[in-house]
C-alpha cells in the first residue's frame, strides 16, 4: 500500500513539471492559436543555462536561477518577435506558423548540441536530497518542493488571469483580437506578456526537472515537451485548469506500470491510448469547451 | 470633427472595397450611411478605426480641437504639468485657450522662465498641435480609442466567455479613475436594466438583443467623442431595433456624434440629420435624412416603397 502511495507520489512529482510546461503550451495556443511546438526546448533552453551558470561558472545557485529564467524568457520573446510575428502581420495560414514552430526547434536542438555537446551532461544535487518519513510513505524533499511550487505556481497564475486587468486583457485578445484592440489593448504587447509567463513557467518547470534528474541533454525539450502537449490537449487546449489536469493525470499514467509491477513501456501505450479515446469521445479535452456565438 | 478624404481601401491586391470615399461627420450630428450588402460600409468603418488598412494616400482626419475637459489636458501635459496649468488657470478650457494662444506663459505657469520651462511648454504646444489633427488612419487599431473613437462592430463582438460586468470592464480598459469608472457603470446599468440583472452571466449566453445592448454600452464605458455603429439592429426583434435607435437618439442629446451603418434605412434615417448613400464602395448619393428619405432613388433601392 505504502509502495502505490510512494509511486503516486513521484507521479504527481512529474506530473507538475508536465503541468508547468503544459501551461505554456495551453496559453500560446489561447492567444494565437498557435501549437508553439518549440516550448519543450525552452525548458532544455533553461536547463544548460542552469548547468551553465551554477556548475560551470559556479555563481550562487539563486543567481543562477534567475539569470537562467531571464535568458529563458528573452529567447522565448525573441522567438515569437523574430519567428511568429511576422507570419502573424502576414495573415499567413497556421500550417505556415506550425511549420516555423517545428524549426525553431529544431534549430535551438542543434544549436545546444553545438555549444555543449550531444552527450548528457551529470551534475550534482542542486540542493541536498533527504527523505521525509511519514509512517510508511517516505517523500523526497525535492518531490515536496516540486509539488509545492507547481501548485502555487498555478493558483497565481489563476488569479492573475481571472483579477489582474493585464490578465483580462489576455483573455479578451484570446477570445477576440479585434474587438480586444477597439478596447484600447495592445494585441502584440499582450502576445509578448503570454510568453514572457509561459516562458517562465518553463524555467521554473526547468528547475524541477534540474533536480529530479540531474542529467540534461541537447534533446530534452522534445520528449518532455510531447508528454506535456499530450497533457494540454488531454486538458482541452486552451484551459488552464485542463493543462493543470491534464498535467497530474499524465504524471500518474506515467506511474501505473510501476503501481501494477508490469513492464514500464507500458506507460506510453496506457497514455497515448487515453489520448484517442479522450479525441474519440471529447475532442475539446476534459476542459474544452465550444461556447456558441449568436448572430 | 471627422473629415475623410479619398478613402481606399484594397483587398488581396486587387479587390476595391472603398474607391475613394469622401464623408464628413460634424460635431453632434448623427450621420446615417445606408448601402447594400457589400457596399463597402463596413469596411469604411472597420478602416476608420484601423482594422482594415487603408491605401496610404487615404486620410480621416479628427478635429479635436474642441475637447477641452481635463481628462484630455491630462493626456497630453501629463499629471505634474496639468496640476501646474489647472492652479494657475483654474479651469481646463482656460489652459487649452493658453496653449492656442503664442504667449510665454512659462513665467505664469512656473513662476521663472528657464530654458527647461520654455521647453516644457513648446513640447505641449507641439503635442496638442498634432493631437488635434490627428490622422485616424495613421494610428493602430489599438489608439483609436485614445483619441475618442468607439467602434461598435459588425455582429457585436462582445467577449463571450466573459461576464457581462468584465465586458464592460473591458470597455474601460483605458481609464484610470476607478471610482469615475464605477459611477459610470451605474449609470450604464441604469440605461441597461437587463444588462444588469445579467451582470455575473457570461455574456455568450445573453440573447442577440441583449448582446447588441452590451456591445453599445462597453463602447458607451469609454467616454468616446464619436460612436461608430456597424448595424446595431441586424437581426434584431422590432421592438429590439426601436428601443437601440432611440438609445442612439439619448445618447447624441448627450453630446455624442455618431456615424451610423445602417441596412434598416427607414429607421436610420429618420434619425439622422445626414445621411450619405454608399454604392459598390462609391459615395452616389448624400443629403440631410428628410431629404433621402424622399428621394426617389432611395427609396426604389433602400425603402421598398
Amino acid at each position: 500500500m505504502s509502495e502505490i502511495v510512494n509511486q503516486i507520489i513521484i507521479g504527481i512529482q512529474m506530473g507538475s513539471i508536465y503541468a508547468l510546461v503544459a501551461l505554456g503550451y495551453t496559453m500560446v495556443y489561447g492567444i494565437i492559436k498557435l501549437i508553439n511546438f518549440a516550448h519543450g526546448d525552452f525548458i532544455m533552453v533553461a536547463c544548460f543555462m542552469l548547468y551553465t551558470f551554477i556548475i560551470i561558472l559556479k555563481l550562487p545557485a539563486i543567481l543562477g536561477l534567475i539569470l537562467a529564467i531571464l535568458i529563458t524568457i528573452i529567447i522565448g520573446v525573441l522567438t515569437e518577435r523574430v519567428a511568429y510575428r511576422p507570419l502573424r502581420k502576414k495573415k499567413s495560414p497556421t500550417i505556415t506558423a506550425l511549420i516555423t514552430a517545428i524549426a525553431v526547434s529544431l534549430i535551438l536542438e542543434n544549436l545546444f548540441q553545438l555549444l555543449f555537446g550531444s552527450d548528457s551532461k551529470m551534475y550534482p544535487d542542486l540542493i541536498k536530497q533527504t527523505t521525509i518519513n511519514i509512517g510508511k510513505i517516505s517523500v523526497s524533499n525535492i518531490s515536496l518542493i516540486t509539488i509545492i511550487v507547481s501548485i502555487v505556481t498555478m493558483i497565481l497564475l489563476t488569479l492573475f488571469i481571472k483579477k489582474t486587468k493585464v490578465g483580462k486583457a489576455m483573455r479578451a485578445v484570446s477570445e477576440n483580437s479585434d474587438a480586444a484592440q477597439l478596447m484600447g489593448i495592445n494585441v502584440d504587447r499582450t502576445i509578448s506578456i503570454t510568453f514572457i509567463i509561459g516562458t517562465f513557467l518553463a524555467g521554473i518547470a526547468a528547475i524541477m526537472y534540474y533536480m529530479k534528474y540531474l542529467k540534461i541533454e541537447p534533446f530534452l525539450g522534445s520528449n518532455l515537451g510531447l508528454y506535456a502537449f499530450v497533457a494540454a490537449v488531454v486538458g482541452g487546449i486552451g484551459s488552464i485548469p485542463g493543462a493543470c489536469v491534464g498535467g497530474f493525470l499524465i504524471g500518474i499514467i506515467k506511474v501505473l506500470p510501476n503501481i501494477m509491477s508490469i513492464n514500464s513501456s507500458y506507460a506510453d501505450i496506457f497514455l497515448f491510448g487515453l489520448l484517442i479515446i479522450i479525441l474519440i469521445f471529447k475532442p475539446t479535452g476534459i476542459f474544452g469547451k465550444n461556447i456558441g456565438e449568436k448572430v | 470633427m471627422l473629415k475623410v478624404n479619398d478613402l481606399k481601401v484594397v483587398y488581396n491586391g486587387n479587390i476595391k472595397a472603398l474607391k475613394g470615399v469622401n464623408l464628413e461627420v460634424n460635431k453632434g450630428e448623427i450621420v446615417v450611411l445606408i448601402g447594400a450588402n457589400g457596399a463597402g460600409k463596413t469596411t469604411l468603418l472597420r478602416a476608420l478605426t484601423g482594422l482594415t488598412k487603408a491605401e496610404s494616400e487615404s486620410s480621416a482626419i479628427l478635429d479635436l480641437s474642441e475637447l477641452t475637459d481635463k481628462r484630455t489636458l491630462n493626456r497630453l501635459a501629463g499629471p505634474k504639468l496639468t496640476d501646474k496649468l489647472l492652479k494657475t488657470y483654474g479651469e481646463s478650457d482656460i489652459v487649452f485657450d493658453k496653449i492656442r494662444s503664442e504667449e510665454n506663459i512659462e513665467t505664469e505657469v512656473f513662476g521663472k522662465t528657464t530654458f527647461i520651462n520654455r521647453k516644457r511648454i513648446n513640447g505641449l504646444r507641439k503635442k496638442y498641435n498634432e493631437y488635434i489633427k490627428t490622422d485616424l488612419l495613421k494610428l493602430p487599431a489599438y489608439r483609436a480609442v485614445d483619441y475618442g473613437v468607439a467602434h461598435v462592430p459588425e455582429g457585436r463582438q462582445i467577449f463571450v466567455g466573459m461576464t457581462v460586468q468584465e465586458n464592460l470592464e473591458m470597455g474601460a480598459y483605458k481609464r484610470h479613475n476607478i471610482i469615475k469608472i464605477k459611477k459610470d457603470l451605474e449609470e450604464i446599468y441604469k440605461l441597461f436594466p437587463r444588462l444588469e440583472e445579467r451582470k455575473k452571466q457570461k455574456a455568450g449566453t445573453l440573447s442577440g438583443g441583449e448582446q447588441q445592448m452590451l456591445a453599445m454600452a462597453r463602447a458607451m464605458i469609454s467616454k468616446p467623442k464619436i460612436l461608430l455603429l456597424d448595424e446595431p439592429s441586424m437581426g434584431l426583434s422590432p421592438i429590439f431595433v426601436s428601443e437601440i435607435f432611440s438609445i442612439i437618439k439619448a445618447l447624441n442629446k448627450n453630446g455624442t456624434t455618431i456615424l451610423l451603418v445602417e441596412q434598416n434605412a427607414k429607421a436610420a434615417l429618420s434619425i439622422a440629420d445626414r445621411g450619405y448613400v454608399i454604392e459598390t464602395g462609391n459615395i452616389v448619393l448624400e443629403g440631410t435624412g428628410k431629404e433621402l428619405l424622399e428621394n426617389d432613388k432611395v427609396k426604389d433601392a433602400y425603402l421598398g416603397a
